[in-house]
């Protein structure tokens, strides 16, 4: 309750520019993490990486994600449990097992922690307590629904062509849904608003009715004209006169007569420098203009984002040394490899690289990126355990590593370096199972990992 | 056009490119920039120039492994029918007999993972007396082809030998192979583009130059026409993987390299996944417009060509290629240059028709 009154308060301010008395908010305050520690997201169906069709190669972004838990493990809501409160007990609890927090969990935005009878913690989702199923067999499965299936064949691998038909989706029993990460409504919205992974900015965002990336300002109240040189590139997300407020979301009559949507407290702004929807370069213009999140996705300490001339906004380490992930040949007919985001993300294709990237040229200039050894899996980030007894972060299932070749923050002098495992001479052992190639040819790149 | 276009170059654009682009003499007063906008193998196919004809289509060709696996008439006949077919389960497996139809101790392993491990189907390769391209050894030998257009003996361009004879690679100058008409209409519009920039005292003139390579940041930029537009702005990609200066000379209106060193230019999975030439060879027209047109060539490393024709798979195979293990046969028998302790060639000749259409360049680092 506190927390509204601080931002109703500071919205009234900096829409009237009249801001004594009010304080700043902090990005952290105004948009909760997406996930807890030990909750992790995880693409389905195709997304997952198994279907090495051209279809979905076409493919572009991540797809439908789920929360689940640290294995990956699809989280599913029962209805008939009350708020905060679990009922799957006993012979329920064989199917459904109660996602537990860790012990030193605490809640985090959504996220809320329910004592079960037997005193245990389980976690809960907008108060729905949380489980995971037994006939889920891997990271992405949806009520026992294998990504796996998408890529079957016999004779050529679990990524293989397709050999029969894809058995439909078995349904989930009655009463039990997953728990869905994106795309996921966001309760209490306005018609004018839709909700997107923007993935550049991080994190699920507001938009407009026009799918453009939203922004709040969240420095000093009625301070936003001060940052914004003329012609200003922000604009207000302005509100119809009949609109009512609804929720976090109030429209706001301004000094200057535009009436303006504000999302928890803050006015809402599209951003003249986003060119497409799903843009977010708002993000670069100043300190203290954010995409307006509905929650920010995880990030461990020490990652950060680099801008790249050929790849724009990459992660990297705390020093700006690109973050770059091995991944395998895809066929993609029509091309289209070059572009950014223009290669399907599969997480399955990373899992089954590991921390073993079979490097074959310049491979000591090549390090995994290490995770402290207290690490735990949180959002899209996983811990892999390395041979050498260490831990190694990885991003979307794919472990992450730097290059030596990079001497300054943007530079990605790795990307698209490429080996081909081709036997051309009467060998065998130069061709490595990597479980990905499906009727053609296999090779490994190395590739800078987008947001 | 190529006046008003070095006129242009004036201020930034100017001193940038010469800055950036390692003109390496202080004397170097004019910079032209292109951007290349058609690229294929060099191709010159007539009329008999494929004893008994080019080469049998796909469908024969399945037939004939089919056969070479040990399969007998009925079973071929039974799997070309399923092949053909409207069962998708029975096509699919048809289809999967013919993706793993080498054998590697008896059992049945990729193709086109393992060419060798398939009988070799004998292709026939381009016995015709002319090919384009470049004397790159100084030898005037028995394999080697003569210049359609100057008659200079000598041209070593092993690659359109080795696959001239598929229907889909046959083509001439101004009649493009309907295979490089489809990869690079398909890549045209989604790979950064690949820069030339040319420097001298004086372009206008017969005179020592520096050409520069560089892969771009942006994709090639296309007018309602279809055609690439010129005197587009582009930034050069800062990495050095793209990065290649040759000494050269502009002559009787032709640009050509007279230092043959390596070039390395990164491209696309859809073709190779990097464009390696060593010994590299350049003549391009300039063209009264502006442009140039003309041929690259140099030995490349033919396992960068045989990745990108058997990229596709059997979806390749069966559209555009013929037999893609038969291409590894062709190119291993052709190879020219680069033998391996065995003594097997691991590069073959190869000569690249380019056209160039006139552009500005500016470093990406410095663009505004």
């Amino acid at each position: 309750m506190k927390y509204r009154i601080i931002a109703v308060a500071a919205a009234a301010g900096l829409l009237s520019a009249a801001s004594s008395g009010q304080r700043p908010v902090s990005l952290e305050e105004f948009a909760p993490l997406s996930t807890p520690k030990g909750v992790t997201i995880q693409s389905t169906g195709k997304f997952a990486g198994y279907g090495m069709d051209q279809e979905s190669a076409a493919l572009a972004g991540r797809g439908p994600t789920v929360y689940a838990d640290m294995r990956g493990m699809t989280l599913y809501t029962y209805a008939k449990d009350p708020q905060g409160k679990s009922t799957c007990v006993n012979d329920c609890t064989k199917e459904w097992t109660p996602a537990l927090a860790l012990a030193n969990a605490e809640p985090v935005g959504q996220w809320t922690i329910v004592t079960r009878a037997d005193g245990s913690k389980q976690w809960a989702l907008r108060g729905k307590p949380l489980y995971t199923y037994a006939k889920d067999a891997d990271p992405g499965s949806v009520g026992g629904n294998s990504p796996k299936r998408f890529g079957r064949g016999a004779q050529i691998g679990e990524r293989g062509a397709r050999l029969a038909k894809i058995a439909d989706d078995v349904p989930l029993p009655e009463d039990w849904k997953a728990a869905a990460h994106y795309p996921a409504g966001l309760e209490g919205i306005p018609a004018d608003f839709g909700v997107r992974d923007v993935q550049d900015a991080g994190g699920l965002a507001l938009l407009n009715d026009r799918n453009w990336t939203l922004y709040v300002f969240t420095g000093q109240p009625g301070q936003e004209s001060a940052v914004c040189k003329a012609p200003c590139a922000w604009r207000p997300m302005t509100a119809p006169q009949l609109a009512a407020a609804k929720g976090e979301f109030v429209p706001v009559d301004r000094t200057d007569g535009v009436r303006q949507w504000t999302y928890k407290g803050l006015g809402l702004y599209t951003y003249a420098g986003d060119l497409a929807a799903g843009d977010a370069n708002g993000r670069l213009a100043h300190p203290n203009w954010h995409v307006a999140f509905v929650a920010r996705n995880f990030m461990p300490e020490g990652v950060t984002f680099t801008e790249s001339h050929r790849r724009g906004r990459v992660l990297a380490t705390a020093k700006g040394q690109t973050l770059y992930r091995r991944d395998s040949y895809i066929f993609q007919s029509g091309s289209g490899h070059a572009q950014r985001r223009g290669v399907l993300i599969r997480a399955a294709v990373g899992r089954d690289l590991g921390t073993d990237p079979r490097c074959v040229k310049e491979c000591q200039k090549w390090h995994p990126f290490l995770a402290p050894d207290d690490a735990v899996a949180q959002g899209d980030w996983s811990v892999y355990a390395r041979s050498d007894g260490k831990k190694q972060w990885a991003y979307i299932g794919y472990a992450l590593w730097t290059y030596d070749g990079d001497t300054k923050p943007g530079e990605v002098m790795a990307e698209d370096d490429w080996h081909n495992f081709i036997s051309l001479t009467e060998r065998t052992d130069t061709v490595v199972d990597i479980g990905t190639q499906y009727n053609a040819v296999a090779a490994l790149y190395w590739a800078a990992m987008p947001p | 056009m190529s006046i008003q276009h070095a006129a242009r170059l004036s201020g930034f654009a100017l001193a940038a490119a010469i800055t950036a682009f390692g003109a390496t003499s202080a004397q170097a007063l004019e910079t032209k920039s292109y951007a290349i906008e058609w690229f294929s193998l060099g191709s010159y196919s007539q009329d008999g120039d494929c004893i008994g004809g080019v080469n049998p289509p796909t469908r024969d060709q399945y037939t004939k492994s089919f056969e070479l696996l040990g399969y007998t008439p009925q079973e071929v006949k039974k799997l070309m029918d399923d092949y053909a077919g409207e069962d998708d389960l029975a096509a699919a497996n048809a289809r999967n007999t013919l993706r793993m139809r080498g054998r590697i101790n008896g059992e049945p392993v990729n193709a086109f993972v393992h060419p060798w491990a398939v009988t070799d189907p004998k292709l026939k390769g381009v016995s015709g007396p002319f090919s384009f391209g470049f004397n790159l050894d100084g030898k005037a030998g028995s394999s080697s082809f003569v210049e359609p257009r100057t008659k200079e003996k000598g041209i070593d361009n092993q690659l359109f030998r080795a696959l001239g004879c598929i229907e889909q690679f046959r083509g001439t100058f101004n009649f493009r192979p309907t295979f490089w008409d489809f990869i690079w209409g398909s890549m045209k519009e989604t790979i950064p583009a690949w820069l030339m920039t040319v420097s001298g005292e004086d372009l206008d003139k017969d005179g020592p130059v520096t050409i520069t390579f560089d892969r771009a940041v942006e994709q090639l930029v296309f007018g309602p026409g279809g055609d690439v537009v010129a005197d587009t702005t582009y930034r050069a990609d800062p990495d050095p993987r793209s990065h290649h200066v040759f000494k050269g000379e502009i002559k009787d209106k032709h640009l050509v390299i007279t230092e043959h060193g390596n070039l390395q230019l990164l491209l696309d999975t859809l073709s190779f996944t990097e464009f390696r030439l060593s010994n590299t060879h350049l003549t391009m027209a300039i063209e009264p417009g502006g442009r140039l047109n003309g041929f690259i060539g140099g030995y490349q490393p033919w396992g960068d060509i045989y990745f990108g024709l058997a990229q596709g798979g059997l979806a390749y195979e069966g559209m555009i290629i013929n037999d893609i293990p038969g291409v590894y046969y062709l190119m291993k028998r052709y190879a020219d240059a680069q033998p391996d302790k065995s003594g097997q060639n691991q590069a073959i000749s190869a000569a690249y028709h380019i056209e160039a259409v006139p552009v500005f360049v500016v470093p990406a680092d410095q663009a505004q």
